[in-house]
């Protein structure tokens, strides 16, 4: 694969992912099981990319998806410190779970979700100076395992029919 | 470092600790979390508790944005008879704080992430 279709479809993959995280974050919220819960379901790209294009593209195209997601939602306030707050960590486990484990798609994405509530959690603490938050931590850690298992069913759905179309 | 798309005994020797982890978590939150009688609705802007509201009788309070400016506009909390407290009134993008509802337990915060507040049910109040 030469390097300008790699670039075109880490470019569409990014747009795809921003799209999800801003349709999720307007209609997809559930505050009413705990503020900020969310399926994760822009982490659905993050996996094909990690898939098809490894680690290095996936620090990548989550990093400009926080960054994008900001500038069309939320600004640069306190939503996107705890944005990166979640990705950091969620990408760094990402990759120590990759490195040092034997886990599949599937306990990558469950633990990269919890560390994406874990991460989010801590910020909201350190940012608002309380250490209520951690009320909602095992309600989120309990979806983000609910939701990493259906991302990663997704994400293999997904990367079985790219594959073909894309012919890799 | 190659990722491989068929679940294998690993992932769920992880997913059980996941489940240790959240169990353990959830056993210990009362060690650290305020516990006791729920008596006053506690409200924290900016990291400093500045109200301490009452649950004992229904009541609605207004925060005013020209007094605490990280609000975005004034934002107006409710207490029911039964002791249940809200956020009815907010300025967000998202409302999460207003849409989270009446909360009862006592540690269980509601958070206003834009407007810097966090109410929380507790035993004692701001003049206890």
């Amino acid at each position: 694969m030469n390097k300008t279709s790699k670039m075109v479809r880490l470019a569409f993959l990014l747009a795809v992912s921003v799209l999800i995280h801003y349709i999720e974050t307007i209609y997809l919220q559930l505050p009413m099981i705990a503020p900020g819960v969310k399926i994760g379901l822009a982490n659905l790209v993050g996996l094909i990319v990690l898939a098809l294009y490894g680690m290095k593209d996936y620090w990548m195209i989550g990093g400009l998806r926080v960054l994008l997601s900001a500038l069309l939602t939320t600004g640069f306030g306190a939503g996107f410190m705890i944005s990166i707050g979640g990705w950091l960590l969620a990408s760094s486990v990402t990759f120590i779970v990759l490195r040092w484990t034997k886990c599949s798609i599937f306990g990558v994405s469950v633990l990269g979700a919890m560390a994406h509530s874990i991460g989010q959690i801590i910020v909201v603490s350190i940012v608002y100076n309380t250490f209520y938050m951690m009320y909602y931590l095992p309600i989120l850690i309990g979806t983000a395992v609910a939701a990493g298992i259906v991302v990663a069913l997704v994400s293999v759905a997904m990367l079985s029919r790219l594959k073909n179309v894309w012919g890799l | 470092m190659k990722l491989g798309l068929r679940q294998n005994s690993s992932d769920i020797t992880y997913f059980c600790l996941a489940i240790l982890v959240t169990v353990s978590i959830q056993a210990s939150l009362p060690f650290f979390l305020p516990s006791g009688n729920a008596q006053y609705a506690n409200v924290y802007i900016l990291g400093e508790l500045t109200h301490s509201y009452a649950l004992s009788q229904p009541a609605s309070y207004t925060l005013l944005q020209n007094e605490y400016p990280s609000l975005l506009d004034d934002m107006i909390i409710e207490i029911d008879a039964t002791g249940k407290v809200r956020v009815a009134e907010e300025t967000s993008r998202y409302h999460i704080c207003s849409l989270q509802g009446w909360v009862s337990t006592p540690g269980q915060p509601i958070v206003c992430a834009p407007n810097r507040v966090v109410i929380v049910i507790e035993e004692s109040g701001l003049h206890e």
